[in-house]
């Protein structure tokens, strides 16, 4: 639950943030993750979870509303027969940023700590 | 380890990452920023829907109305032309943006700044036959053009409108999956787009074949394989219509320049299977006493489609049809008054000219027996994560040189090409009609104004390239066909063969003045047709082409136009999809009368009588269709393949009806031997022989397999070749040199049949749909119907109130 409590914040700063910078704005808000986690595996998972957060349930969204014959052509166009399998690798780069940040954040808050 | 370091490791594995995502790899794009629900491809989700309520732009002077029906036609009603042509400039990047600039990018030789370096060979050949050079020249003539230029500069004006209202993540899928942005529009770029078109219509060249033959095999054989009139042909100009007009008088070579042809790779050429049908019937033939116009352009077949369907109307103005995404006004269509079509003219104004330079500087060539300066331009090809390349054009007066014998070796320095160092001492110059200055536009747009025949007929005369056979029927009962466009005067045989670019005897001489050009008005038989075949016969006293296609679809339409006496716009339509195959109603009742069952296998016998039952229809279902095909490709390689080469660049192999007339008039002909055999063969023996290839080929299908619609079919590509964006394995009928004339990849890329009456009946349809934006149901929900030989009838009036369907006010 606490962790929930973590994801969602962290997950709609990073909805704002993606609206504002270039595509990969997230993981700047993926580093400071370390700041409100205790340890490495948390600051890692959280990070993971909230860009998934703040990606997949977006498609999921876009492909049930008006998106589904836009899905079918760019997964033909990506080699995977099912749009869902689209969403899902969408969601494979957004959990390996957000998590490759989350680990990037807890180093550098341990260099940060250690000043 | 230090917390420094791992920090640091991290990050550094984080931005790597981030930086390959950023970047498209090879044909992938980049797929953070591709897939990414904030910048990708969904952002472009409902991206297709038509603006509604108001729009304000600062450059109208006058309220537009646009009312888009519910085939998504769009109408736009408009009090001034400066509002009309704007309003149609962003309505048409609204739908077709990516296509429009991608076009002009190939057309141009700009590809390799989109997809690297695999474009740079096609780059290359771009510039060299000096496609932007005639767009240039193009540009100038229209830039004097105080009518039209300021329509063309609002028209740009529009376009650009759209494109400044794109922010980059509303940016067309295509851009976001190659990763590069739009440029603003410019006139020349809408010049560019009509020369890539005269490129596909008359960039066919059987110069350097021809020449080889000559070489090879002597004049008889070229005589004999390629008459200019063959023995059956159907000219447009019905045969023995006088020509009364005083011809040109032109000073031919007494004997022809012999050119080496050397070992030169044949340049690319457009796709060969591009043709049209279009035909008229006065009301003599027609069941309500109107004329009623059909065409079908015959084109590459590509998603989005090549045509856009527009209705443009101002107080002055009130025209319908389809135009290319980029062109203003309307191409091919209908007005309240007249209605117009095209078929290609395949006219030869492409040639060919030795030259021979001083010395490899490639500074001055020999012309008239002096030395003449020539002048260079480098062209500068960049290339996508690769250094720019270079190419300097030599040009003479006759046109660019395209070959110089080393314009395909790899880049080289900008400081070597400016010293010449890749340039030899002979080169081949290109001398096309399109380099010329011309004003096509102006022509498109006074037909579009017309409102009778003398204005038709007025309006052609600034039509210069590509040449077309434009059909008309008018309210007041006028049919006719007008060959057009600016074809220069050539002696017999001018330009079939490479000529000497030092000789200004084989420069063209003149144009052939308009009065002079074929055409034919009301004629007695109560129809007019074309269907690129020869446009006259030989009395005509202008060399217009060696090539032209064969008679098969025009000797139909004829065929079955002569039967009709009371004819509607169902029976035109029905004639539009007749699949009659000629080629095989010709020579299929003496190929089988040829074969000998007892010499063939239980199957070979099945086919047989399979294949005398055949009604000589190329219909969906037919076996015999793919049979036949297959018999016919095999009896050709039989024929052609010892003398002319495996269909390996080396020779042209003559058109079937060459072979035709063979199977059926001269059975003996030398050319069914088989130069690598001791033995003599003849027609007998590879009539067998392909017969029995094509029934082990065909054994190997099921029977789906072997139906035409699935042998054959129909693959629509998009125009990128991005997989996934077109429609393949279309079920379809037809085939070439027939009406129906669907292929693989070619086919009626639009079809039109209006019966002119007060109250216009349009009916129309095209392979694709309005959209340009691969996510939207409108990008190709004409397929199917389409396929379904179905037409659609075109919602046409004077008011936004006649118009039922979305609408928007654009003030």
């Amino acid at each position: 639950m606490q962790m929930i409590r973590k994801i969602i914040p962290l997950a709609l700063a990073m909805i704002v943030v993606s609206l504002i910078l270039p595509w990969w704005g997230f993981t700047l808000l993926g580093l400071s993750s370390a700041w409100i986690c205790n340890n490495l595996k948390d600051s890692i998972t959280i990070s993971a979870r909230a860009s998934v957060l703040s990606w997949v349930p977006l498609l999921i969204y876009s492909y049930l509303n008006g998106g589904n014959i836009l899905f079918s052509r760019v997964s033909q166009m990506m080699g995977l027969p099912y749009p869902f399998l689209l969403i899902l690798s969408s969601g494979i780069i957004a959990a390996l940023l957000g998590a490759l940040t989350g680990l990037s954040g807890y180093y550098l808050k341990e260099v940060f700590n250690d000043k | 380890m230090q917390p420094l370091i791992k920090a640091g490791i991290c990050l550094t594995t984080l931005i790597s990452i981030i930086f390959v995502l950023n970047k498209p790899i090879g044909s992938i794009p980049p797929l953070g920023k591709f897939l990414s629900p904030y910048t990708g491809y969904t952002s472009l989700i409902h991206s297709d829907k038509l603006p509604a309520g108001e729009l304000h732009f600062d450059s109208l002077s006058e309220p537009v109305e646009v009312v888009w029906d519910t085939l998504r036609i769009p109408h736009i009603f408009a009090k001034n032309e400066h509002d009309l042509y704007f309003v149609q400039g962003y309505v048409m990047a609204f739908d077709r943006l990516w296509q429009m600039e991608f076009q002009t990018h190939a057309a141009s030789g700009r590809l390799s700044e989109i997809v690297g370096e695999k474009a740079k060979g096609y780059d290359q050949f771009q510039r060299r036959i000096g496609m932007v050079y005639g767009a240039k020249n193009t540009l100038k003539t229209l830039s004097e053009d105080d009518e039209f230029y300021p329509n063309l500069l609002a028209f740009t004006k529009g376009i650009n409108a759209y494109i400044n209202s794109l922010s980059p993540s509303k940016y067309p899928l295509e851009y976001k999956v190659l990763d590069y942005s739009p440029e603003l529009w410019t006139p020349l770029k809408t010049c560019i787009l009509l020369k890539s078109m005269a490129w596909m219509l008359t960039g066919r060249s059987t110069d350097l074949a021809y020449t080889r033959i000559v070489n090879d095999f002597g004049m008889d054989a070229l005589e004999e394989l390629f008459p200019i009139f063959p023995k059956e042909y159907d000219p447009i100009i019905p045969r023995n219509t006088p020509f009364n007009f005083d011809p040109i008088q032109l000073k031919s070579p007494r004997n022809l320049y012999e050119s080496t042809a050397d070992a030169t790779q044949f340049l690319p050429q457009p796709p060969e299977a591009i043709g049209s049908n279009n035909w008229a019937i006065s009301g003599k033939r027609s069941k309500s006493g109107n004329p009623i116009l059909s065409n079908d352009p015959h084109l590459g077949l590509n998603l989005p489609s090549i045509w856009y369907m527009m209705h443009l109307n101002t107080p002055n103005l009130n025209v319908m049809g389809v135009t290319i995404p980029g062109a203003p006004g309307i191409i091919l269509g209908f007005n309240d008054n007249i209605s117009w079509g095209a078929t290609n003219g395949y006219d030869d104004v492409m040639d060919w000219y030795d030259i021979t330079f001083k010395d490899s500087t490639q500074s001055e060539y020999r012309y008239k027996n002096k030395w003449e300066p020539t002048r260079k331009e480098v062209e500068e090809i960049k290339i996508k994560g690769q250094p720019t390349f270079y190419d300097t054009i030599t040009y003479t007066h006759h046109g660019p040189v395209v070959w110089d014998h080393l314009n395909q070796t790899p880049a080289l320095g900008k400081s070597q090409i400016r010293h010449g160092v890749r340039q030899t001492a002979e080169g081949r110059a290109l001398r096309w009609l399109a380099h010329d200055a011309s004003n096509e536009m102006r022509a498109l747009y006074k037909v579009n104004h017309a409102d009778n025949y003398i204005e038709f007929v007025d309006a052609l005369e600034t039509y210069s390239c590509p040449g077309q056979n434009f059909v008309y029927a008018d309210i007041n009962g006028n049919i006719a066909i007008w060959h057009s466009g600016n074809q220069p005067a050539k002696w017999d045989g001018q330009g079939m063969l490479i000529m000497d670019g030092n000789d200004p005897i084989y420069d063209w001489q003149a144009t052939i003045p308009h009065a002079q050009k074929p055409h034919i008005l009301n004629p007695k038989r109560g129809y007019v047709s074309s269907a690129n075949q020869h446009i006259t016969d030989e009395d005509y006293p202008y060399f217009l082409s060696s090539f032209f296609w064969m008679s098969y679809r025009a000797s139909q339409i004829n065929k079955e136009l002569d039967k009709l006496k009371s004819a509607d716009v169902d029976d035109m339509k029905a004639l539009q999809f007749d699949n009659t195959n000629g080629k095989a109603q010709n020579v299929l009742p003496v190929l089988l009368n040829i074969l000998r069952s007892e010499q063939l296998s239980d199957d070979a016998n099945q086919w047989l009588s399979t294949m005398k039952a055949w009604d000589y229809q190329n219909s969906k279902l037919s076996i015999e269709a793919s049979f036949f095909d297959t018999w016919r490709k095999h009896l050709e390689y039989e024929t052609w393949a010892d003398e002319f080469g495996q269909g390996d660049n080396q020779y042209l192999w003559p058109y079937f009806n060459q072979l035709d007339e063979m199977i059926r008039f001269q059975p003996a002909s030398k050319w069914f031997d088989n130069k690598h055999t001791s033995k003599k063969e003849t027609l007998v023996e590879i009539c067998h022989t392909a017969f029995n290839q094509t029934v082990a080929e065909l054994k190997k299908l099921d029977l789906t397999q072997r139906e035409w619609q699935n042998f054959q079919g129909t693959d629509i590509l998009h125009i990128a070749k991005i997989p996934g964006m077109g429609r393949i394995d279309l079920q379809t009928s037809g085939g070439v040199d027939i009406i129906n004339a669907t292929r693989l990849y070619e086919g009626p890329s639009w079809r039109l049949v209006i019966e002119m009456d007060d109250d216009l009946q349009p009916f129309g349809i095209y392979p694709g749909g309005q959209s340009g934006y691969p996510g939207s149901v409108h990008y190709d929900d004409y397929v199917n119907d389409w396929v379904d030989e179905k037409f659609y009838e075109l919602p046409f009036g004077n008011t936004p109130s006649e118009i039922e369907g979305n609408h928007l006010l654009c003030k």
